[in-house]
């Protein structure tokens, strides 16, 4: 046998205990193994797949809440699932969605599974063009909401390096609450979020309100698009506006928070559909971990002080 | 394509077993096989520049020819003038045309009469300062007559295109490599099993050391402003083992690679870290491109011959021209001059070649003499890298500002205890195994050190710490910037 030929075959041989180990790794950190690889972000992977092994495709869900970490992190789960008597809720806020993707997302579920409520989460970043949003296909993100994280669907988005490495970080994320890139979900998919004061990144505290100019108009269109959807098909749209703490809102911020409110409420009302935010209150820095994420006393009062304000909803009337 | 990526992992087996395929007695089909290689190799990551590739051995194939068969002296300069302008032209077009725009509005602004030049916003072509260092060796070479030109195209366009060292180097001489493309190449066992140990040496010292120690660094030279002296004293002592990680761990790489295919490569790192000084440092530190630079510009300039004073203008002009090899910004002229300044009390004490021989020699620890001076050399090369690292030389300005300030006894902020913990564990682990075969080319040349149960042993910890310990979001090498 030729020479280059046996080292190829000595090599497998020699890789064969690396396989073993990498096998033995992945089965005692099973827990963490991360959600199949179908879009860039980690969240939305995560969230999704939840959808699914909550067994919530099979169980119809009446509520579903969709955004960014406005949703995954300011909404809190019993307030929400007390308020709407809720039966079957599941939260499907993630990291890193922005409004034209939260509707896209939003959309494409009440076509599919016609709930009773859609509440949707967000702020003043969801609508700005300060960052670079991974974008993704609809298609294999409703798959993955709808069959779950199979081996199918694993071997379809096959990339070992990412699935060892999210192994690890999902170690934190799945169990540390002090780590803004928490991913640990209650049963309905919220995640509470609890920075210690030391944790506390000081750019994420400062970080300030956007202003007019980082608005975009296509998101708020997308906003408008679903608030008139969702009416002909009969689902209540709810918009809750997770507060910027006190100590973040200057004269300007504020100026610019209640003119983006007047905004989003005129795009929801115009199609029946609901605003609410807490501004009637103040919000203490001791209930946030950042500018505008609260922990998880904080989304406890904002979600219950925010819900009270709704009329009755369509469903309930 | 990465050396670091899944797309390498599927492409160096697939290339290896094609090349050895084609058999060893088939030179032009192994060589052309090769060339096919490097263009795949280098597409993946732009396709749109092979043409700057395909046309620098292009350029230099031709000019090599016509030195060959010209006798006129005369004819020869101007050919080697053509190979010169093509090869720095296009380097200097990509690399520095913007910079030199903004430093002319800047000094013509100054001045009172703005030019209003505008720049380009080139994308720098990754590998270019190396692939026309590397095709330049071969013209000046044969200009040189220390060479003949090859008459196989095959041979120089596979010397040039060789994937392995391709985008960051060892920076070959064609002198070492134009004949290993010329003669029958053999699959030596030994060779091959020793090039998959330095590929695994060199990961190692990448994904898990490198990037570990980049997540920390970015973290605080991302804003100086927003971090104490001590974070960013850290910060560079971290940087100073991720710079020297990423880039002999390429290195490490490319020459394991360059063996499994029967080709040896030069050495670009010899443990720089386990220098006494500064003169010993930078013989062990991107050999490649330093003895580039000594062999086509310090000897050109006259070397040593001339005296203390010659030996101290041509030292402070390669450092200087090192610098802006680097990059088109005064932080890595600052770098260079820095580290001329560190040079020179050695040439004009005479002790810049002191220390040649090996460190330790015979025992397993250095002396406390020895250990000094390697942990003073250490932080000597540590501070010149704050310029290396700055976006700005305000940035240097303001690390050097917090890190001789009362903030430096204040504790670090940084926030990933975990990595922390990595680099720090991975960074020893690193240097005790590399300490321990200093005498060798890599760190996991130990045949006859140890015994084979424990050397695979060490090979499988090697792979489980990379699979446990590699940040997410490790990426490109530091020096495909260059």
């Amino acid at each position: 046998m030729p020479l280059p030929i046996r080292f190829v075959i000595r090599c497998l041989l020699y890789g064969l205990p690396v396989l073993a180990m990498l096998m033995l790794y992945c089965g005692l950190n099973a827990r963490y193994f991360p959600a199949p690889h179908v879009t860039r972000n980690i969240a939305v992977n995560e969230k999704f797949a939840a959808f699914a092994t909550h067994g919530m495709p099979a169980a119809r869900p009446d509520v579903l809440a969709f955004g960014s970490s406005m949703a995954l992190n300011n909404l809190a789960s019993n307030e929400v699932i007390a308020h709407f008597g809720a039966q079957r809720y599941f939260n499907l806020g993630a990291w890193g969605l922005d409004m034209v993707q939260t509707c896209e997302l939003a959309g494409a579920f009440a076509e599919r599974y016609h709930p009773r409520v859609i509440v949707i989460a967000g702020n003043l970043r969801d609508f700005a063009a300060l960052v670079e949003r991974s974008g993704f296909r609809l298609g294999p993100v409703m798959d993955l909401a709808e069959s779950g994280p199979g081996p199918g669907i694993y071997l379809a988005h096959p990339d070992l390096v990412y699935y060892l490495r999210q192994m690890e970080s999902n170690k934190l994320r799945y169990n540390d609450p002090g780590n803004y890139e928490c991913l640990r979900m209650d049963a309905h998919g919220g995640v509470r979020l609890d920075v210690p004061r030391e944790r506390i990144i000081p750019e994420r505290w400062e970080r300030p309100v956007p202003g007019a100019g980082d608005l975009m108009d296509e998101k708020y269109a997308a906003l408008g698009r679903l608030a008139s959807g969702l009416r002909s098909m009969g689902i209540d749209l709810v918009y809750v506006a997770p507060p910027y703490r006190d100590g973040i809102r200057t004269p300007e911020a504020s100026s610019a928070i209640a003119r983006h409110a007047a905004r989003v409420r005129d795009l929801l009302t115009t199609h029946g559909q609901q605003y609410c935010d807490g501004y009637d209150r103040t919000w203490p820095d001791d209930l946030f971990c950042d500018s505008s994420h609260l922990n998880g006393e904080g989304a406890k009062i904002f979600t219950a002080h925010a819900l009270a304000r709704l009329k009755p909803t369509v469903t309930d009337r | 394509m990465l050396f670091n990526s899944v797309d390498f992992a599927v492409f160096l087996p697939l290339v290896f077993m094609g090349y050895w395929l084609i058999g060893p007695g088939r030179v032009r089909g192994q060589n052309a096989f090769l060339i096919l290689a490097g263009v795949v190799f280098y597409g993946w990551w732009d396709w749109r520049y092979l043409g700057l590739l395909l046309f620098t051995a292009g350029v230099d194939y031709i000019v090599a020819q016509g030195m060959e068969r010209t006798g006129s002296s005369a004819r020869r300069k101007v050919l080697m003038g053509i190979s010169l302008v093509a090869n720095l032209g296009l380097l200097g077009f990509f690399k520095y045309f913007d910079f030199f725009v903004v430093a002319f509005n800047d000094a013509f602004t100054l001045l009172g009469r703005p030019l209003g030049l505008r720049t380009l916003g080139l994308v720098l072509p990754v590998g270019i300062s190396f692939y026309t260092f590397q095709s330049l060796s071969y013209t000046i070479d044969v200009y040189r007559k220390q060479l003949p030109a090859t008459r196989d195209p095959l041979v120089f366009f596979a010397f040039v295109s060789f994937f392995p060292q391709l985008l960051a180097g060892p920076i070959e001489r064609a002198r070492n490599m134009v004949q290993q493309f010329e003669r029958p190449r053999v699959f030596d066992m030994a060779h091959a099993q020793d090039g998959l140990r330095q590929i695994l040496w060199g990961l190692f010292k990448k994904v898990v050391v490198a990037d570990n120690c980049g997540i920390l660094v970015d973290g605080a030279y991302d804003d100086p402003t927003m971090h104490s002296g001590a974070t960013l004293c850290l910060a560079t002592i971290f940087f100073s083992f991720q710079i020297y990680c990423d880039f002999s761990g390429y290195s490490d790489i490319a020459l394991g690679s360059a063996r499994l295919f029967g080709f040896t490569l030069m050495r670009n790192f010899a443990y720089p870290y386990f220098s006494r000084d500064m003169g010993e440092y930078w013989r062990r530190w991107h050999m490649s491109l330093n003895t580039w630079f000594r062999d086509y510009l310090y000897i050109p300039l006259g070397g040593s011959r001339g005296g203390k004073w010659m030996v101290l203008r041509n030292t402070i002009i390669i450092f200087l021209v090192s610098g802006f090899w680097h990059g088109a910004n005064w932080t890595f002229i600052s770098w260079g001059a820095i580290n001329a300044a560190f040079f020179i009390p050695l040439i004009l004490t005479g002790a810049n070649r002191r220390f040649t021989g090996p460190i330790a020699h015979g025992r397993w620890l250095p002396s406390w003499n020895e250990a000094l001076r390697m942990v003073y050399t250490f932080l000597l090369a540590t501070l010149t890298r704050v310029f290396f690292r700055s976006e700005t030389m305000t940035d240097a300005m303001e690390v050097f500002r917090r890190v001789f300030s009362a903030s430096l006894f204040t504790t670090p902020d940084f926030l990933h205890f975990r990595v922390v913990a990595f680099s720090v564990i991975s960074i020893v682990i690193m240097l005790v195994i590399e300490w321990m075969n200093r005498d060798r080319q890599h760190g996991l040349q130990m045949d006859g050190r140890a015994t084979r149960p424990v050397r695979f042993t060490l090979y499988y910890a090697i792979i489980m710490l990379m699979i446990l310990m590699a940040p997410l979001g490790g990426g490109e090498f530091i020096y495909f910037q260059f």
